[in-house]
């Protein structure tokens, strides 16, 4: 399969389950993904900086980005890409737990692109999963700066 | 001080022979009552006459502050005139002339009393005030004291004026102290209330005793709460206009007569001391009106009468004369004045305390609110995400079981346990980290050395099993707290330095030393593992914060390390690079320990 045809994610999970639920979601909805996974913010921007082990990596479409994350927290992640010139085009979507006022507040501030609460219940996370890969993959259409 | 100002006059007429000598004291309005009297036989006496002020008016007492001796011989005496100098131009000033005449309203009066030779003598304050007068009076015919005569008895009166006043001032002195001992304990009593308000009407009757008052009324622009014998509220309120009317805001202001006001409705409270805590508010003190009656040496209201001629003259008769005083509270003293200024100084001071207090409070709160959000939030986050997992896999296992992939099933039923364990983990941390520092008891001596050694052994199988080597002093010093949470410190990073410990690591030891300043004892708990990078020094020990991505961690286990410090009065800090170990110092404070619940 061609790779560039592929809607590439970076999920930034500490989380193996959730990580590997996610993963799932993605493969359940059956959608042409391509899906790499970092476990913390500090792994996240060597990923995004091609640094190290992630040398041969491209740039994701999107990068799911969680929010409390050992070493680096989601937050800071986001600044520092927001703060990048190489990266701060990137399309972020926040993907937490957390439904804090105070941590949206903030994030928006930072220039998030979505913020999204995961639901307990499985379905409606894989429904979730399902329609942000087909919004962020396949229907929105990106900044033509890079 | 009446036994000295007996003496005074038994002394002073033996020496003077005067028919009478009188020690004769101004009260604050410079009405006179005789207080000591020695007298000749056969005469009326006037122990105990009261005389109203114009008996002795403001150009004469002027006089008798400034000169101590004044002699009349004979009231039948033609004086002489003085002629000055044509061209001296003023009048000439007889202040310190002894022999000079003396104002024919004085003579008429000593006249009217049958006095043929007066003398008297100054009494003053150490502060020059005139205070009282030695008062001598001769009814047999002239009398005449020479100057070494004269000189001996006003040196007599100076001794005495300062063995009088001494006297009374001590006895003020005595009365003071007295009610002022009585001042911390009544302030005292304030703190157990919320408001300073709520707190002087729950301890009127020690206020009262303290201000000698009978009623007592708080009130600012809306509000009058009173105890006692007090008008009413409304009155109360009509009192306090009148007096802001008078003296404006002056902080403490007295009336011995409220009836001079024209309010009626008084009931019994006949004058009034107030005490203007701060703008909005201020205390009432009110006396009942005290009736007594007044002996006066003559009807005092013919103190100053108009001959044919128009010409003032004094009274005619000086027979006892007995007035009943009504409408006037007992005297507000000038020790009253000095307590109510110090109760308002010490309620001031104590508004100032409450509200630091109360700011104090409200920062604690604040910071205790934001803490509590934090937490909440912090709770949410790490107890939803096993739920997310839980719920997750149960949909996978479904899944799976469909489609026959019981491996998977296996799998997934394998993270359904890990997550369940992991939360009864988390909140078994969260509990333990809620109960740092709720203890009944209070802070005692903490025998570390034996905590440690228990440590070391409940810890064995699993240090032996890893290749650890776990190293104690041979002594460590005391520290003040509580037993349990010590042990749970030292628990926490034992049990981390082992969780986080390396296989691979070339060296596997875990040693606690111990350093004693004269401040604080200072334990150190040393690991050969990966170490933490400085960027994360601080982090570490806030709630939920992990660095490490394994199952294990919570993230609860150093934060609880961090309270248990800060209850203890003292904290923890970090040593360490990445790559070479890492040492936690725990610093106990040596003095008393600050513990709060």
């Amino acid at each position: 399969m061609n790779d560039d045809i592929l809607t590439k994610f970076l999920l930034v999970e500490d989380d193996d389950d959730h990580a590997h639920l996610t993963l799932r979601s993605f493969k359940r909805s059956a959608l042409a993904n391509h899906v790499d996974r970092v476990a913390d913010g500090v792994e996240a921007l060597e990923y995004l900086r091609r640094e190290g082990a992630y040398a041969d990596k491209k740039l994701p479409d999107v990068v799911l980005l969680d929010l409390k994350l050992p070493r680096k927290g989601g937050l800071e992640v986001l600044e520092e890409i927001r703060g990048d010139d190489a990266l701060k085009h990137l399309l972020v979507v926040i993907l937490t737990t957390s439904p804090t006022e105070a941590d949206r507040e903030v994030a928006y501030r930072l220039g998030v692109n979505s913020y999204l609460v995961k639901p307990v219940d499985f379905d409606k996370f894989a429904a979730m999963v399902k329609d942000l890969s087909l919004y962020w993959g396949v229907w929105n259409r990106p900044s033509p700066m890079k | 001080m009446r036994a000295i100002a007996d003496r005074v006059c038994r002394d002073l007429r033996a020496y003077s022979e005067f028919d009478r000598v009188m020690v004769y004291q101004f009260d604050d309005d410079y009405n006179g009552a005789v207080i000591a009297e020695a007298c000749a036989e056969g005469y009326e006496p006037f122990l105990g006459l009261h005389y109203p002020s114009s008996d002795i008016p403001p150009q004469a007492r002027e006089l008798y502050r400034k000169s101590w001796l004044r002699i009349i011989r004979d009231v039948n005496d033609e004086g002489s005139p003085i002629c000055a100098r044509a061209d001296f131009g003023k009048p000439l000033d007889l202040t310190f002339s002894t022999l000079r005449s003396v104002s024919p309203v004085h003579i008429q009066y000593l006249k009217n009393m049958g006095v043929h030779a007066s003398m008297s003598i100054s009494l003053l304050t150490p502060s020059g005030e005139l205070w009282g007068l030695i008062a001598c009076h001769h009814y047999d015919g002239a009398k005449f004291l020479n100057y070494p005569a004269r000189a001996a008895c006003i040196h007599y009166a100076m001794i005495i004026s300062t063995r009088l006043t001494e006297r009374e001032e001590r006895q003020q002195f005595i009365e003071k102290s007295k009610r002022r001992e009585k001042l911390p304990q009544a302030i005292q009593l304030l703190f157990a209330n919320d408001d300073v308000q709520s707190g002087l009407v729950a301890n009127a009757p020690v206020f009262m005793e303290l201000l000698e008052a009978d009623g007592l009324a708080i009130c600012d622009a809306s509000w009058v709460e009173s105890t006692g014998s007090t008008p009413d509220g409304d009155v109360i309120a009509g009192v306090n206009d009148a007096l802001d009317e008078k003296f404006s805001d002056q902080s403490v202001v007295s009336v011995e007569s409220l009836n001079d006001f024209g309010i009626s409705g008084l009931g019994k409270s006949a004058g009034v001391l107030r005490i203007k805590i701060s703008a909005d508010w201020q205390l009432l003190v009110f006396r009942d009106e005290h009736v007594h009656s007044v002996t006066w040496g003559g009807n005092p209201e013919e103190a100053e009468t108009l001959d044919e001629q128009d010409r003032l003259t004094p009274r005619g008769s000086f027979e006892a004369f007995v007035t009943e005083v009504r409408g006037r509270c007992r005297r507000w003293t000038s020790v009253d004045m000095v307590i109510a200024n110090e109760v308002r100084s010490s309620l001031a001071a104590y508004i100032i305390q409450q509200n630091q207090r109360l700011a104090e409070l409200n920062t604690e709160l604040a910071s205790r609110n934001s803490e509590i959000q934090q937490f909440a939030y912090s709770v949410s986050h790490d107890l939803k995400s096993p739920l997310v997992t839980v719920n997750g896999f149960i949909e996978a296992v479904l899944e799976d079981l469909d489609s026959g992939d019981m491996e998977e099933v296996r799998h997934s039923l394998d993270r359904i346990r890990g997550a369940v364990s992991r939360m009864g983990a988390l909140i078994e941390d969260l509990l333990a980290y809620s109960r740092v520092g709720k203890h009944d008891g209070t802070p005692a001596a903490v025998d570390v050395k034996a905590q440690l050694v228990e440590l070391g052994e409940d810890y064995e199988p699993l240090i032996a099993d890893r290749g650890i080597v776990f190293e104690l002093e041979e002594e460590y010093p005391e520290v003040i707290g509580y037993d349990l949470d010590v042990r749970r410190a030292f628990q926490n990073l034992v049990e981390n330095a082992i969780k986080y410990m390396p296989e691979d690591a070339p060296v596997k030891r875990i040693s606690i030393g111990a350093n004693t300043s004269r401040k604080e004892s200072v334990f150190s708990v040393s690991d050969t593992g990966a170490g933490i990078a400085p960027e994360y020094h601080e982090r570490i020990f806030g709630l939920f914060e992990r660095l490490h991505r394994d199952k294990d961690g919570t993230g609860v286990g150093l934060a609880t390390v961090a309270k248990i410090m800060e209850q203890h009065g003292g904290r923890i800090t970090l040593e360490s690079e990445l790559g070479s170990g890492a040492t936690f110092h725990l610093h106990f404070p040596r003095a008393k320990t600050k513990t709060t619940q």
